[in-house]
């Protein structure tokens, strides 16, 4: 067994505190101690009893040996104790407010941790290539997946690589028994087990290769399905295409570690989804993930991909402008180049920047609140200090004596906040979508981030104060009237920054919820909240020709009383077709298209803006396009005139246009209003209903769908979402960061205004004699509240004036990011700066109503 | 003579007893068997330092060993004085506890 050594950094300490004279010996003692028990009872009882004796060399009497330092440091720590004790109220809003900024800090690590972390617990590492592939134009560029037979291929030419596994995740319905379930299903190769570290609870990955019908389940499905029992060898049937097939359970995973791209319900053959494609070079639809082979120098087949698989883009018709690409899987999630649809949306490094960034304003509103208040309390601490230096202290030990108050303080601080983060990390991951199920508390960099912030606290919040007071000439600390108690400009402008800083977060939040509340309510139709969509895809027979069931459906529903109206759309109206032509201006820009059916308009209560359905026969089919597309694509007049012709484009349909319609879509909004046009057409292979129901009977009449669906279509699950729902779902990273930074805001805020409350207190004390002069010569309630909030009023005009510019700057900034933004209107500022100084006064106001309720008499008749 | 605290005096029984190996570690051992009570090893030091200092005691360096994180052993023995003072605290504690009853067995002493 390699042999243990104490820590360093506890050695280091130990030996500080010993005698020159004994030093080696005695380390070498306690080391030679350390060894034998860490033998005898394991490391852990040995570092224990290593502290203890730290302990006991701070706590002990024995000056001989602890050169004396050890009496120093606990009569240090008791003095703080009481000086921490005396001044409780201080002492308490400090911690709150450190233990808040801190709780935030450390979660705001864990999430930054969770980020870099993701996907770095495959054991194969960077090995896992993911292969893209570039299409590039004429200013166009766009990624694709891979084709289904390039992973054989390459494996089998290229010595780079020695295994791939295609990942097509799909959703699926699951029956067992009677229950179906709607689960994620991969669709991968045999080499998935070999490249990524999924460990298998139950099972062996060898049946995968040898049977075509066996399912791996994950650990929580398996747990939904069976409960605690081995389910190896059970069957459930999965709906592939049109028909329910049998597979056996033949392995069942370890739960997923966290922070992982792959997500899936259950693993099965990628055959079953490729099917007609397995030798199809031109469907390029399949997500590919290879690995490299052992003795190949990672980077340089990285860098060598392109020439590769050059090969193989002979076979593909946009081959001349493409190039194949790879990136490892490790680094997709932060650095992304193109979302896999089989893979979890990737994130970016921005949020994690953002939030350390705020985690980061915070402790420094923390740390100025620890300066305002020690320096606010001093003026108690003159006398003490006075005395001290008068008996002959140095300004060593009073700063020293400072310094143990806040080490103490910053201490108790960190552990709350631990304590806090741990009892907030569920509403943290709700709020960040990610599910960190413990603290990192093993991780060396959070205790190494604690060092730097105690030291930086010690060093600013204590070491400052310490300066100051210990500079000062005793016989001016006896003397009232010291200097010391006058202007007070350090504590005043750090006052400024601190509320700064929070109307800086209060402006930032208010720009991004009213830029979320205006991308969700002024683009989408009115009343999207009574209509559903229905996927009929999983159904299997739609179309012209078989598309009996769709139709039966339809003709049950029409029969149903609070249907307002329906339609068949071919697309899900989120995701439609998109082409690239060139605009009037000659640029590359994408159109959307969908087909429909003529009710569609009703469906969504869409007002046409010029033409109509009125001229267009049962029937017939005709083109409706958005404003969006009139003004960008089209020159003269569009009405009635072919597509084809006023796009000049013949890859579009050459039916008339018989409308025009404003923008209608529910994509993504944060890249504008997409131009877009209807094919209104009374048949095709539609895969998604949309109904309007009544408002009033929205409950009876769903269910009433649910029985149609279920009796027409008895092998799917029915499924519905509502529109507002989905359009929601679309911004739900905006709606997750204005949330982030709503509550940023309020923490800063609440620090800002506890230390505005301890000073607002101070003050009061201080002046309270001249208040109680001025209340004896007549002044009421609202003069003294005026005298007391003048000081701290100037303070906050100040901080208006740096925090408004920053404001401007970064939220003009952000917004560039949206094409349809709001523009930043001036009383934004001023709004909030109000909601600032209004708490800010508030809290004056609750300090002011205490002091007033004292008999003025008392407080002069002091001394 | 000059009186040694309790502690003081079982260290330095425990170094005549310990011979040529009376360095911190068996010092400690022996003082634990002794008294049953959990001593730090910060705690001998003290009592030894200030056996040192009044003379009682002579360290002597010993070699570097590996298991010690290559530091030397200090080992301890007593000087002339430290001699005298034993046969002292002998000579003290035999008369005090001279004619008194073995209380383990008669209970009480009245």
């Amino acid at each position: 067994m390699k042999k243990q050594h104490p820590p360093k950094l506890a050695q280091l300490i130990l030996a500080r505190m010993i005698e020159p004279g004994v030093r080696d010996a005695a380390m070498g003692d306690f080391e030679e101690q350390y060894i034998k028990q860490s033998e005898r009872c394991g490391r852990f009882t040995a570092d224990c009893y290593y502290l203890k004796e730290i302990a006991g060399g701070i706590w002990s009497r024995s000056w001989s040996f602890y050169q004396g330092r050890s009496n120093m440091l606990r009569n240090y720590a008791i003095t703080s104790l009481r000086n921490l004790k005396r001044s409780h109220i201080y002492t308490s809003i400090n911690l709150c407010s450190l233990a808040i900024a801190i709780t935030w800090a450390i979660l705001v690590f864990c999430y930054v941790r969770t980020e870099i972390n993701f996907d770095q617990f495959h054991e194969k590492g960077e090995r896992l290539a993911l292969v893209t592939a570039l299409y590039q134009h004429d200013g166009y560029s766009a990624y694709f997946q891979s084709q289904a037979p390039l992973g054989p291929a390459i494996v089998n030419e290229s010595l780079d690589f020695d295994g791939y596994a295609r990942l097509i995740n799909e959703e699926k319905t699951l029956k067992y028994d009677k229950n179906l379930f709607n689960i994620s299903i991969l669709g991968t190769d045999p080499d998935f087990f070999e490249m990524f570290t999924f460990p298998l609870k139950w099972g062996s990955s060898e049946n995968f290769e040898k049977h075509l019908y066996v399912m791996y389940l994950s650990h929580s499905m398996s747990g939904k399905i069976y409960g605690d029992e081995n389910p190896i060898g059970r069957q459930l049937s999965l709906k592939i295409g049109a028909e329910f097939v049998v597979f056996n359970v033949a392995g069942v995973f370890e739960p997923l570690p966290g922070g992982s791209s792959i997500q899936f319900d259950c693993v099965v053959a990628a055959n079953h989804f490729i099917g007609d494609n397995e030798n199809n070079w031109s469907h390029v639809r399949v997500p590919l993930c290879l690995h490299i082979a052992d003795d190949q120098p990672v980077e340089s087949v990285y860098k060598h991909f392109e020439e590769t698989a050059a090969p193989y883009l002979k076979s593909l018709n946009i081959g001349k402008y493409t190039q194949y690409k790879s990136q490892s899987l490790q680094s997709y999630h932060l650095n992304n180049q193109y979302h896999f649809s089989s893979l979890e949306a990737p994130s970016s490094k921005t949020p994690s920047l953002v939030l350390a960034l705020i985690a980061v304003l915070v402790l420094i509103i923390a740390a100025i609140n620890y300066i305002n208040l020690s320096m606010g309390c001093t003026f108690y601490r003159f006398k003490e200090v006075g005395v001290r230096k008068v008996m002959g202290a140095e300004r060593q030990q009073i700063i020293r004596q400072f310094l143990v108050e806040t080490f103490l303080l910053v201490v108790g601080a960190i552990g709350m906040g631990l304590l806090l983060a741990q009892l907030a990390l569920p509403i943290f991951n709700q709020l960040t979508q990610r599910d960190i199920i413990s603290l990192p508390l093993s991780e060396p960099l959070l205790w190494i981030l604690f060092t730097i912030l105690i030291l930086f606290l010690v060093g600013l919040s204590g070491g400052y104060p310490a300066w100051r007071l210990s500079k000062v000439e005793p016989v001016q600390l006896f003397n009232r009237q010291a200097s010391f108690t006058g202007k007070q400009n350090f504590s005043r402008s750090l006052m400024v920054f601190q509320f700064a800083i929070s109307i800086f977060l209060i402006c930032s939040t208010l720009v991004i919820l009213r830029q979320h509340q205006y991308m969700l309510k002024d683009h989408f139709g009115a009343n999207l909240n009574q209509v559903i969509e229905i996927d009929i895809s999983k159904g299997g027979n739609t179309g012209k020709t078989g598309g009996g069931r769709s139709l039966a459906f339809k003709g049950k529903l029409n029969q149903i009383k609070g249907i307002e109206a329906l339609a068949y759309t071919k697309y899900k109206i989120a995701y439609t077709m998109a082409n690239i032509i060139k605009d009037v201006r000659g640029q590359n820009s994408m159109i959307c298209s969908n087909q429909v059916e003529s009710s569609f308009f009703k469906t969504m209560d869409i007002q046409f803006i010029k033409g109509g359905l009125s001229e267009l026969g049962v029937n017939e089919r005709a083109v409706f396009i958005t404003e969006r597309l009139k003004k960008d694509f089209v020159e003269g007049d569009a009405l009635y005139r072919p597509l084809q012709e006023v796009l000049k484009d013949t890859n579009f349909c050459a039916l008339p246009i018989y409308g025009i319609i404003p923008a209608m879509n529910l994509q993504y909004m944060r890249y504008g209003q997409v131009a877009q046009y209807l094919e209104v057409t009374p048949h095709s292979d539609f895969s998604t209903l949309y109904v309007r129901i009544n408002a009033n009977q929205i409950g009876p009449v769903l269910s009433q769908i649910r029985e149609v669906f279920q009796s027409i279509y008895p092998d799917i699950q029915f499924d519905y979402q509502f529109l507002d729902d989905i359009a929601a779902s679309s911004y739900e990273e905006e709606v997750r960061w204005s949330r982030i930074v709503k509550i940023s805001a309020i923490v800063a805020l609440f620090i800002a205004c506890s230390g505005l409350f301890g000073l607002t207190l101070l003050t009061l004390i201080r002046r309270r004699k001249e208040l109680s002069v001025r209340r004896v010569l007549g002044a009421g309630f609202i003069e003294i509240q005026h005298v007391i909030s003048r000081d701290f009023l100037i303070i906050l005009l100040i901080s208006n004036a740096l925090a408004w510019p920053t404001a401007y700057l970064v939220m003009k900034r952000w917004l560039e990011d949206y094409s349809h933004r709001i523009s930043l209107s001036w009383w934004l500022f001023p709004a909030a700066s109000a909601i600032a100084i209004a708490i800010a006064l508030i809290t004056i106001l609750l300090q002011t109503l205490r002091a007033i309720q004292i008999n003025p008499i008392e407080n002069l008749r002091d001394e | 003579m000059k009186l040694l605290s309790r502690i003081e005096e079982i260290i330095l029984v425990s170094i005549w007893r310990l011979g040529d190996n009376a360095y911190g570690m068996p010092i400690r051992d022996e003082v634990i068997q002794a008294t049953g009570k959990d001593w730090l090893l910060g705690a001998i030091y003290g009592p030894l330092g200030r056996l040192h200092k009044n003379g009682y005691i002579d360290p002597i360096k010993g070699e570097p060993t590996a298991e010690r994180g290559g530091r030397a052993k200090v080992f301890y023995t007593l000087t002339p004085i430290g001699m005298k003072a034993l046969e002292e605290i002998q000579r003290v504690n035999s008369y005090l506890w001279q004619n008194i009853p073995d209380f383990s067995t008669n209970g009480s002493h009245s």
